[in-house]
């Protein structure tokens, strides 16, 4: 755990505050640090990278001792400094020429790693096409059914979509904020061996500026033209490091506070001109058992409550039922006086008839 | 379209529906289909295409074959982006994202709630909402605002005042500058101790959570054997807890679910016998003193037990009057 220093100004203060952790995260910042040995293509893609980074990046260009795979504690230390969660490391040696190291961390501590190896480097200023504004938000795209079934490749993707979402926000400016595309399609002769993680995969990085025309006769819909506009490179997969399953678990858990926000609200829908209609769900109703106006002929007078039929006043057909019940609870007492079983039975279904006789009968 | 329509018979009717389908032929189209659908994360304005890509057998396709399949899936992606519901923002259309589907993980824990104060928690018992209340109060007897506390505040003039009121009960010779100063300094004092006493709670409060979230990720690692233990060892505190009171225990409220306590050490049974033939010689010495007239059972203890179930004690059968008898009397 890193020491949190007291600050000691207000200004102090506040950088500390800013690094917390938060409800709502910042968005994340990438280090771009070169390695202690790099090639030209590895350097141009961290600057390219960068670039397309930028409000949210950190560019480290002079060479820093610095070997992802072999230990992590300089590269916690960088990022740590820079309260970024995100690296780009770019090496360069004659075992693994042209590297560039994808990490990714949580809670000051590397998360996971891809390393991957670039050919067919081709960088911003390779292609003469106007570069979209500082902080735009690119398209992703990622083409190929690996990147769902191999997990390095799987963890690339993540990691990508990471470095490049930038601020998340939850609103586009259209036409303006659809600017470029970053297309990232897996290798489709790659075959991954029976126990493959993935590694030796080769992937397609390809980044585009998208021209949106009007189509004739559509209104609402542009047609899509691109241009490509670098950075362009084919990335071979070598070493990769997943994320250890309790941290990640970890590093997963959404707020309850975030979750109970986007918690679909049930039942409530709102018409187009904006009036909000509940549904009510209800059990199905009993109408036997509905409780209806409370009349003086069902009251229990003091002569109904000693068992006698002739008690019961008014002529209507809950009134006759009760009576009837009476009438067959005098039979079945009768009855079983004498010990008469087929009487019984009888009595008993003639006081079922009256859900109010059955009462009685068992006051009785 | 020139050179169509001159190569093209002088009688025969312009056709308007192969000029214009030719025309659109030369462009790509607006709808895409695939084979596997793609999926969409609008939200990371991310589209994902399974379909493996198609490309012919020859270098320099591969470009191209990159950029066609980019095309129809950035399309398919705008297509999408275009339709959702849009709202005006400074002379901009922007349209509202729906929330990402695509979970990435945090850079940071979640926050955790800091421990409250003794304070907040009574306040929380009580219902307290705390108030906001303004940094300026007017002061009616200087007819003007000053602020609540602090620096220039009404208090603060009183008490840096050259003159105290040395009231009549008190010595009159007492200096009421230092009273007053010893007791500002007190309640200094009193309120810092009662911060320490907080963070200390508070501290102990992480400590217990050290645990879980949060902690270092070298402690963080929590067997389910390391856990049974400290359960264990908080099932021994809590036992000796419950039998730490003067009565053993015994008279303490009973809360619902309480496990009840096992008494440790081994507990004698009754004077049983010890095997087949031992109960049948007790049962023949019974039935002998039976009609003899010597008492079968023993009558001093029978009637201690009578009395009040008490225990002789070692020093002789000297009975003693319950506490209730005493009172009694």
């Amino acid at each position: 755990m890193i020491r949190t220093p007291k600050p000691k100004t207000a200004r102090g203060r506040r950088i500390l505050d800013d690094r917390a952790p938060k409800l709502v995260e910042n968005t994340k910042k990438c280090v771009f640090v070169r390695g202690s040995t790099t090639s030209l293509a590895v350097t141009e893609a961290l600057r390219d990278f960068y670039l397309l980074k930028k409000p949210h990046a950190i560019h480290l260009p002079r060479r820093h001792a610095i070997h992802p795979f072999d230990d992590l504690a300089p590269l916690h230390d960088m990022c740590r400094k820079h309260d970024s969660s995100l690296a780009l490391v770019a090496t360069h040696s004659k075992k693994r020429p042209d590297g560039l190291t994808f990490a990714r961390l949580f809670d000051g501590e590397v998360l996971d790693m891809v390393e991957v190896g670039v050919s067919g480097w081709a960088g911003l200023d390779m292609f003469k096409v106007p570069k979209p504004p500082l902080g735009t938000r690119p398209l992703l795209v990622f083409s190929g059914p690996l990147f769902t079934s191999l997990p390095a490749l799987r963890t690339l993707r993540s990691m990508l979509i990471d470095l490049y979402r930038g601020d998340a926000a939850d609103h586009l400016a259209i036409p303006e904020g659809v600017q470029y595309v970053v297309t990232v399609t897996a290798d489709p002769a790659f075959e991954p061996t029976e126990d493959g993680d993935g590694s030796g995969c080769r992937v397609h990085l390809r980044t585009y500026k998208t021209a949106l025309k009007r189509v004739e006769g559509v209104k609402t819909l542009p047609r899509v033209e691109l241009e490509e506009m670098g950075p362009r490179a084919d990335m071979v997969v070598r070493r990769w490091r997943e994320g250890d399953s309790d941290v990640m678990r970890e590093a997963m858990k959404v707020p309850k506070e975030i979750k109970n926000q986007t918690a679909k609200t049930k039942n409530i829908t709102h018409t187009p001109l904006g009036d909000r209609v509940g549904t009510v769900h209800m059990r199905s109703q009993q109408l036997n058992k509905l409780e209806l106006r409370k009349m003086k002929a069902f009251k229990k007078t003091a002569a109904s409550g000693r068992g006698s039929g002739k008690a019961v006043e008014g002529g209507s057909a809950a009134g006759a039922a009760v009576e009837a019940g009476e009438v067959a609870g005098a039979v079945v007492e009768a009855s079983a006086k004498k010990g008469n079983p087929g009487a019984k039975g009888k009595g008993k279904r003639a006081a079922e008839g009256g859900d109010a006789g059955v009462k009685k009968r068992k006051k009785a | 379209m020139d050179v169509d329509t001159a190569d093209a018979p002088v009688s025969a009717p312009f056709d308007v529906q192969a000029s214009l389908d030719a025309h659109r032929a030369k462009y790509e189209p607006l709808q895409v289909t695939r084979p596997i659908p793609i999926a969409l994360d609008l939200g990371n304005l991310l589209a994902d295409d399974p379909n493996p890509l198609d490309v012919p057998p020859s270098s320099s396709s591969l470009e191209s074959s990159l950029r066609s399949n980019a095309r129809d899936c950035v399309q398919f992606l705008v297509n999408h982006l275009f339709a959702l519901p849009t709202t005006t923002a400074e002379n901009h259309v922007v349209v509202n994202l729906p929330a990402p589907t695509t979970h990435l993980p945090r850079e940071k824990p979640v926050p955790k709630a800091k421990p409250m104060t003794r304070w907040e928690r009574f306040a929380k018992t009580k219902g307290i909402v705390k108030q906001k209340k303004s940094k300026m109060v007017f002061d009616e007897m200087a007819g003007e605002y000053r602020p609540a506390y602090g620096y220039k505040s009404r208090n603060n003039l009183v008490e840096n005042d050259w003159l105290k009121e040395v009231p009549a009960s008190a010595d009159p010779m007492a200096d009421m500058f230092q009273a007053e100063r010893d007791e500002k300094k007190e309640r200094i004092e009193k309120n810092l101790k009662r911060k320490r006493r907080n963070e200390e709670e508070a501290a102990g409060v992480a400590r217990n959570r050290a645990v879980g979230v949060g902690a270092p990720l070298a402690h963080r690692a929590v067997g389910s054997a390391e856990k049974a233990e400290r359960k264990a060892q908080l099932d021994v505190a809590l036992a000796a807890t419950r039998k730490s009171t003067a009565s053993m225990g015994n008279f303490d409220k009973k809360i619902a679910a309480e496990k009840t306590l096992k008494t440790k050490g081994v507990r004698k049974l009754a004077n049983l016998p010890q095997s087949v033939s031992d109960e049948k010689s007790r049962a023949l010495k019974l039935i002998s003193k039976i009609g003899t007239g010597e008492p079968v059972v023993n009558m001093r203890k029978a009637v201690g037990q009578a009395l009040g179930g008490k225990k002789r004690t070692a020093g002789g059968d000297r009975e003693r009057p319950t506490k209730r008898q005493r009172k009694g009397k």
